[in-house]
């Protein structure tokens, strides 16, 4: 019968493909010396510095395993990117050391607010990712920033492997300031008075990327050291906590006087910015901002993009301040946001093998390579940034530097105006005034929290 | 038993349910299966994250955004209707008027159509980069044409004012050539003895086309509105490469996409969001149809 024949050729080719399928899934599996490799994957975002680093570490790590072919994914974090490939990885159970943004306490909300945690923090609650507390290669690493930045009920679900001066953090031309006499400012007044000067000279003193409202971290970088003035270093989880507490309780909010006067010296610097800042792409700004060496001063940006800025002009003289956000010099510390911490989800199909590549990652001079590369700030105790011309300043600052205060909880889909000023619609990036983006930030947080 | 090329008529039978049961199986599990998941997930807040919980919450989401998150949601829908109804009548407008242009013989009007048309074939990332370098403030072109015509500097898609307009441009920009032929396509199927007809009457050309072509064209029409609605209307991805939905260009399609897939994602109320662009487009869509297919009618 001809219709049996299609059938029969049909029912051989599954079985024939459905063996070939077998027989390579043994291959890829399979372990030993005899030639059949493991394939660990490890998958990161694209940080130039931090990207290069991995391929170098991973081609380390496949020499000293021979057995082990190391697949290596990496994505830009623009345009949701990197969350689309993350979460596939994480759907398809085939990833082993996976990067993701260090989620802090602040993603664990008090069961009070009813608010269930996203991201990193909704794997972990639900027992998604490994606790590597008890890892060997967990005590290189200074454990109370661990525990800040990805530690949940006891355990430590991830390594914080970089953290950077975000908040307020401006790069220098070093030998634009020289010029004009000028050395790095040490308190709000001194820094006004340097960009007063600097644009009386003709010069634009400030270039950030306002279309991803890099503006915010002016503001950031004044409220996080006015709000710790004072205050401990270690203080800084507990001051985080208290002020979600508070607004949740409703005794602050966007409105208080406190931010109207961050506010205002918010908009005092932003009148030496860019004046087209605001369509500026934070993909272009750190290359753009470095080949023009005779103008802009400053550019507002983490010290994550010292890969990127040293590539785009290698002979740039740069450096890396902080905003002074206050005039008590004392209180302008560094202010320094958890970044890329390594999980490891209990799916992956090569536990062992990951924590063999963290612990590798994690060995002192390995990371000491690491720390060079991306600019980051040590979290191992024992290993410390040094030798790179640009962290000089840095270095100077971070032994008092605290872990960057988080915002108020929100739900989820809350308003973008209930978790703070709205930097787009603020003047001049917008055109509405401070009193009105507060206001309407408070009421949205009110709102969204349903009082 | 009969014998036919594809079998016994018994076994012919089963042939047309196996032709269907492929594309069909395609369907169930690409096309219901994730839209009735999706009303299912606006009843969960769930975070979308493998292994993670899908809490049950009844109208939560729908509640939350229509009393809490109504400041985010309904700018959203506000920008929505504006973009599609700005982006259908221009590009509708664009296209007819390059389809009366390009209606014509000859090689080089083949190759200018061809040439109007070529943005629908580029991806829709590979557009917002070229347009986010070219309306770059510092070192795209458009600055310098900017400053030469108005003496001034401009922010562009940074701008709150120029975003929503620039971003529609350039939607307009890559999608008006495949209005242009749906209406080719209808001005060649208007009968030249009506045109004739018209001429001995006396007609001028602004006469033909308001008394003749429009008319005759509104089966073109009713495509090309409806298609162009239902496009914009779930449009995100040009909008997150050009300005990430800042600057008062956020979509309830991007407002989805962010809720549903961002960073700190919630599936649960992004669903929601789904749900009511699934009720917009339908209101919207039934709407344009049926207004549209009564203008064809009284024609």
């Amino acid at each position: 019968m001809s219709i049996r024949r299609p059938v029969a050729i049909g029912i051989v080719a599954v079985v024939a493909a459905t063996s070939a399928a077998a027989c390579s899934s043994s291959k890829s599996s399979g372990s030993g010396s005899a030639g059949p490799k493991e394939t660990l994957t490890i998958a990161e975002w694209t940080n130039p510095g931090a990207v290069d680093y991995t391929k170098a570490l991973d081609a380390q790590f496949e020499k000293a395993h021979p057995n082990v072919k190391i697949n290596f994914q990496n994505t830009s974090t623009a345009n949701g990117a990197w969350g689309q490939l993350s979460n596939s990885l994480l759907q398809s159970k085939s990833v082993d050391v996976l990067a993701q943004f260090a989620p802090t306490q602040k993603a664990f909300p008090p069961s009070f607010t009813n608010i269930k945690p996203g991201g990193p923090a909704a794997l972990i609650e639900a027992g998604q990712l490994v606790d590597l507390k008890d890892q060997p290669f967990m005590k290189n690493y200074d454990m109370t920033a661990q525990q800040s930045a990805i530690g949940y009920n006891g355990g430590v679900y991830g390594v914080m492997a970089a953290e950077y001066a975000g908040a307020g953090a401006i790069w220098y031309k070093k030998d634009l300031l020289a010029k004009y006499n000028m050395t790095v400012p040490t308190t709000f007044t001194e820094f006004l008075a340097d960009c007063a000067k600097l644009k009386a000279a003709g010069k634009t003193p400030i270039f950030l990327a306002g279309k991803v409202g890099m503006q915010g971290g002016i503001w950031q970088g004044i409220e996080n050291q006015t709000l710790m003035a004072g205050k401990q270093p270690a203080d800084s989880t507990q001051v985080s906590s208290d002020r979600a507490n508070a607004f949740w309780n409703g005794t602050q909010n966007w409105n208080n006087q406190a931010y109207k006067d961050i506010g205002a010296k918010y908009q005092q610097v932003m009148q030496y910015i860019e004046p087209a800042a605001a369509g500026v792409d934070q993909q272009t700004a750190p290359g753009l901002w470095a080949v023009k060496s005779d103008d802009y001063p400053f550019l507002l940006d983490g010290s994550w993009d010292s890969s990127t800025i040293l590539k785009a002009n290698p002979k740039l003289n740069v450096g890396l301040f902080v905003l002074p956000g206050t005039d008590n010099a004392a209180d302008n510390r560094v202010p320094v946001k958890p970044d890329l911490t390594w999980v490891v989800p209990t799916s992956a199909p090569h536990k062992d093998l990951a924590m063999e590549w963290l612990t590798m990652f994690s060995d002192p001079a390995n990371y000491q390579n690491w720390l060079k590369a991306t600019g980051s700030m040590s979290t191992e105790p024992s290993v410390s940034n040094s030798g790179t011309s640009w962290m000089d300043w840095l270095n100077q600052h971070t032994s008092d530097s605290f872990v960057q205060l988080t915002t108020p909880w929100i739900p989820q889909g809350a308003s973008n105006d209930a978790a703070g000023p709205d930097y787009y619609k603020l003047a001049p990036i917008g055109s509405d005034s401070l009193d009105t983006i507060l206001n309407r930030s408070a009421s949205a947080y009110t709102k969204s929290i349903g009082k | 038993m009969s014998r036919c090329p594809f079998g016994t008529s018994r076994t012919r039978r089963f042939i047309p349910w196996a032709s269907i049961s492929i594309p069909g199986i395609g369907w169930l599990l690409f096309g219901l299966y994730p839209s009735l998941a999706t009303i299912v997930y606006s009843f969960t807040q769930y975070s979308g994250l493998p292994g993670t919980p899908v809490n049950f919450c009844g109208f939560c989401n729908y509640t939350n955004g229509f009393t809490a998150l109504w400041g985010e949601l309904w700018p959203a829908i506000k920008t929505t209707l504006i973009y599609v109804a700005g982006v259908t009548i221009l590009q509708n407008a664009i296209g007819l008027g390059l389809a009366m242009l390009m209606n014509r013989p000859g090689r080089s009007y083949t190759f200018y159509r061809a040439l109007i048309f070529m943005p629908q074939i580029f991806s829709v990332a590979v557009v917002g980069t070229t347009f986010a370098l070219i309306l770059d403030p510092i070192t795209g072109p458009a600055e310098n044409a900017w400053h030469g015509i108005f003496h001034s500097t401009s922010a562009f898609l940074g701008d709150n004012t120029l975003a929503l307009p620039l971003v529609m441009a350039v939607n307009i920009w890559m999608f008006s050539g495949y209005s242009m032929l749906i209406y080719i396509a209808g001005l060649r199927n208007i009968p030249k003895p009506v045109y004739e007809a018209a001429a001995l009457d006396g007609a001028g050309k602004w006469r033909v086309f308001r008394h003749v072509t429009w008319p005759l064209l509104a089966p073109a029409t009713t495509v090309n509105v409806f298609l162009t609605a239902m496009g914009t209307l779930g449009e995100y991805a040009l909008i997150l490469v050009l300005t990430g939905g800042n600057f008062g260009t956020k979509t309830l399609g991007l407002y989805m996409y962010d809720s549903a897939f961002g960073s700190n994602a919630q599936l649960g109320y992004g669903s929601m969001l789904a749900i009511l662009q699934f009720g917009l487009t339908l209101v919207i869509g039934g709407g344009l149809l049926w207004a549209l297919r009564r203008r064809e009618i009284q024609l």
